[in-house]
């Protein structure tokens, strides 16, 4: 009898490590599968979320998750306005880090902390130390140019290449890249970083708006160079053939995207239950699957060469967040106000 | 009380009244409210404060930015105004061959995302790799490109073409409805077809010009897109960057940027003013009279061939062209100049793929039914609106007309975000659902409805409307014998711009949607901002063609009425 109930316990506790090891039970399943809904604000695009809901889906039926995407400052705005008037009704923010700092900084109450045990497996650049945000998503950044114009050799590969006077009135800039301005700032040091910065201004800097119109520009030729863009959609330019390229310069000027729970999420579990798996490896896979860039280390985007191999800069997102107008204010003065 | 001597048009008063305070005054007081207020509701030690004024004011960027507004938006308004009466003129009153063809491609500018037409012209007219310099310049061995679309010139150019649009919808409702035989005699009397256009359809269509320039001149005010994208590489900075900045500093600063669109509610106020006083006296502009309503055309003689060749050479440079780069992106997997290679590269994946999202249908779904009912709503509200306004004696008409007017002069944003406010305030449980946009849409576009309705419904003579009285006829039956048949053609006109406009409508329902509530702007903004250009130029095309479809059958029913009236008259 002894022996019997030994050897079921000792069956009963081996079924249950390898059920665990399968698939560990989520703490919030329960909770997550009462509530039933998740209701995501998120700046990843359609095309993209598509991706992440039907996987999201696919795998767990029993959450009816909807979205409302739209840029980081609406959504900021929208969040921002319905928790105050106590109608908040998101479960789940993904935003860029900064704009949860900046959140953060004026009414810390409006979110709850959530450290996910998937929290491990990444770099503390990566996290916050408070446990507010995880970063689910990368975006690197670097020199854009024109193959078609400018042969790869002669390309510049560092910023201080971009003083050179033979791109004096080429280069291009987007006009919204205060995020560059301080990661370049951040990387210098503030000094050094001016100086750059009041040099390249001499350079008679092209400013555009926004980085869709400069891409295309580049692509049709009226710029062979552009200070600084995002690498994911050059690369999705590349994919389709298009005379464009980027030239990373080291440490990668890099943001992320994070995830945080509001303090009045409706659906917290569900919430809590989506950060662990989107976190999880095979969440990250899917946010490859996405033409996303992986937060999680060792998993690589599509192309590997996004983050593969280069040391990153992860921008400050408490440093951006506190001194974000005067970032504004300089890149402005610098860039947009010369007559 | 039998129904025979109820007061309808004091009812309309009082509820057009207090719709109207509810739909716009309430938001708009949000906004005044909000200008005066440290910080957005909701946020913890709110105070009164007059900061945001001092802040607005005291800062001589804001004075640059005004002056480069005005002017910017004076130049466009000309350009517009020009175009857009002409080619009204041409379609309605000339027997030009091909006219009808001609007056809707004229719409087109109008049904294209302002950001793909904006985007079209940087790639005709860039000196540096402009097709049409580029072409000029082979074509004549010229040394510099001859146009430059960063210049004061192109952003003119570009945001006329954008406006001209609504001046020729404006103008056609004005125009159809429009006693000839002014026209007629002055002919007779052996003026030109162009002098009688000047000294007497120019001028009779007075209320209706000065109509179509006030709304033109504050979309001007209030444009964005052209500025940012066109103005930014000469530094030509204008007022609703200021209110751009002050929305995207942190913490954003709805204060400051209510404050400084309190300035352009001034200013419509300004101009609201200066519309009534110049189209006061009734009677003046109206020649929709009891006489025989003639709607023959002016001939031309052999010239209407010119005419029509010059009309068709004008849209070919100012609309054609531009769709045409948008349609031949629209086939690309990136935008090239047209070459052997790239026509190699054409196909139809860039449709395929906008096509397999979902999120696609939704949008066009929504879009078109909220756009086709607010519309609607619109159309009715007008109506009687500026029934009051303009026919009945009723005091208090002026305040209402002003305080109808208000919507059009608060910036999208900032319109969507007092809507926020009001609503997560009030106990009306329209919050994140689809009828938030339903209000917005209806409240910011009442002021263009009036805008055609007001005007159209001053050329009614009152000898009509008394004649109906005197046989008998009640106020109910009158408005609808008398007014709505002879309105008929601006209503069609103002639907049809009021649904194109709502269909296109982005900063206030951006923030208003929610999900499953996109709305195609919206989707048209997003993908932009992932950088598929090609893509939207797709989705651009075929909410193009949607819309083109919308309006002719809009216009078939717009004719079909028309038939009846006059079979019946």
């Amino acid at each position: 009898m002894r022996a019997k109930s030994f050897l079921f316990a000792v069956l009963a506790f081996s079924i249950a490590s390898a059920l665990q090891a399968a698939e560990p039970p989520s703490p919030w399943l329960e909770g997550a599968k009462k509530e039933g809904k998740l209701l995501w604000y998120t700046t990843t695009q359609p095309a993209s979320t598509d991706v992440i809901v039907k996987r999201f889906r696919e795998r767990f039926p029993f959450i009816d998750i909807s979205v409302y995407s739209a840029n980081s400052a609406k959504i900021q705005e929208r969040f921002v306005n319905e928790a105050r008037n106590n109608r908040n009704q998101a479960d789940l923010i993904k935003t860029s880090n900064i704009h949860i700092e900046e959140l953060l900084i004026e009414e810390g109450r409006l979110f709850q902390k959530y450290v996910s045990p998937e929290a491990g497996a990444y770099p503390p650049d990566m996290r916050d130390p408070d446990g507010y945000w995880s970063a689910i998503e990368l975006g690197t950044y670097g020199i854009i140019y024109s193959p078609r114009l400018v042969p790869k050799d002669q390309a510049p590969k560092s910023y201080d290449d971009l003083l050179h006077p033979r791109w004096k009135g080429k280069m291009g800039l987007d006009n919204r890249d205060e995020e560059w301005f301080a990661a370049i700032l951040q990387i210098m040091g503030e000094a050094k970083g001016l100086q750059f910065m009041k040099r390249l201004a001499q350079q008679d800097i092209q400013v555009r708006a926004g980085g869709t119109v400069l891409q295309n520009l580049v692509v049709a030729g009226e710029f062979p160079i552009v200070v600084n863009g995002r690498a994911n959609t050059v690369e999705a330019l590349i994919k389709k053939k298009a005379p464009i390229d980027w030239i990373a310069v080291e440490p990668v000027h890099t943001t992320v995207s994070v995830v945080s729970i509001p303090a009045q999420a409706p659906h917290p579990n569900a919430a809590k239950f989506f950060i662990d798996w989107i976190l999880s490896e095979d969440g990250q896979q899917v946010q490859k699957e996405a033409v996303r860039i992986p937060a999680r280390p060792g998993i690589y985007p599509d192309p590997p060469r996004l983050i593969k191999g280069y040391k990153l800069h992860v921008l400050d997102g408490k440093d951006m967040a506190k001194n974000y107008n005067r970032y504004t204010t300089l890149f402005r003065q610098m860039f947009l106000k010369r007559k | 009380m039998s129904w025979k001597n109820f007061r309808w048009d004091l009812f309309l008063l009082g509820a057009a009244g207090l719709l109207v305070c509810y739909l716009a005054v309430v938001p708009v007081g949000m906004l005044i409210y909000g200008s005066f207020r440290s910080g957005p509701p909701g946020k913890p030690g709110n105070v009164f404060t007059v900061n945001n004024y001092v802040e607005a004011y005291l800062d001589p960027e804001l004075y640059e930015m005004l002056g480069n507004s005005l002017m910017f938006a004076v130049g466009s308004s000309l350009v517009a105004l020009a175009i857009g009466t002409t080619l009204a003129w041409v379609y309605l009153r000339t027997n030009a061959p091909l006219r009808g063809a001609i007056a809707l491609v004229a719409l087109f500018p109008f049904f294209t995302p302002g950001i793909l037409e904006t985007i079209a012209w940087i790639l005709l007219l860039s000196p540096k790799i402009g097709l049409i310099n580029t072409a000029l310049m082979r074509l004549f061995a010229l040394e510099t490109a001859p146009f430059n679309i960063y210049s004061f010139g192109g952003l003119v150019w570009v945001e006329g073409l954008n406006l001209y649009p609504v001046v020729f919808l404006l103008m056609s409702g004005a125009l159809a409805s429009m006693d000839a035989s002014l026209e007629e005699a002055a002919l007779m009397s052996g003026s030109s077809p162009m002098k009688s256009f000047r000294k007497i359809t120019l001028r009779l269509m007075r209320p209706a010009l000065l109509s179509a320039f006030l709304i033109i001149f504050i979309r001007g005010f209030e444009a964005f897109e052209v500025p940012a994208l066109i103005g930014m590489p000469m530094n030509f900075e204008v007022f609703s960057t200021k209110i751009y900045l002050a929305i995207r500093q942190f913490p954003s600063n709805y204060g400051l940027a209510s404050t400084i669109s309190v300035l352009l509610l001034a200013l419509s106020g300004v101009g609201i003013y200066f519309y009534r006083r110049a189209t006061s006296e009734e009677g003046r502009y109206a020649t929709v009279s009891g006489k025989s309503h003639s709607v023959r055309r002016i001939d031309l003689g052999k010239s209407r061939y010119l005419v029509s060749g010059l009309c068709a050479l004008w849209l070919f440079l100012t609309v054609v062209l531009p769709i045409a780069t948008i349609l031949w992106s629209s086939f690309l997997p990136f935008y090239t100049i047209p070459s052997s290679e790239s026509f190699a590269q054409m196909s139809l994946s860039r449709y395929q793929h906008v096509l397999e999202q979902p999120l696609t249908f939704r949008a066009f779904k929504n879009s078109l039914w909220l756009s086709s009912l607010s519309a609607m709503i619109v159309v009715l509200l007008a109506s009687a609106i500026s029934w009051v306004t303009v026919k009945s004696k009723l005091p208090g008409r002026g305040a209402l007309e002003t305080l109808c007017f208000l919507p059009v002069a608060v910036p999208g944003i900032v319109f969507g975000l007092s809507l926020i406010w009001l609503y997560l305030a009030l106990p009306i449980p329209i919050y994140g659902t689809v009828w938030i946009l339903l209000v917005a849409y209806v409240t910011k576009h009442m002021p263009h409805g009036m805008r055609f309705l007001a005007p159209a419904m001053n050329q009614i003579h009152k000898e009509l409307e008394e004649a109906s009285i005197m046989s008998g006829g009640s106020w109910l039956q009158t408005f609808k014998r008398i007014f709505l048949p002879l309105l008929f053609p601006t209503i069609v006109a103002c639907w049809v711009y009021n649904f194109i406009t709502l269909a296109r409508e982005m900063s206030a329902s951006i923030l208003l949607y929610s999900q499953d509530s996109e709305v195609l702007s919206v989707v048209i903004f997003e993908l932009w901002e992932d950088g598929n250009y090609t893509e939207v130029c797709a989705l651009g095309i075929l909410m193009i063609l949607t819309t083109t479809g919308v309006v002719l059958l809009a216009r078939l029913l717009g004719s079909e009425v028309g038939l009846r009236r006059s079979a019946a008259s």
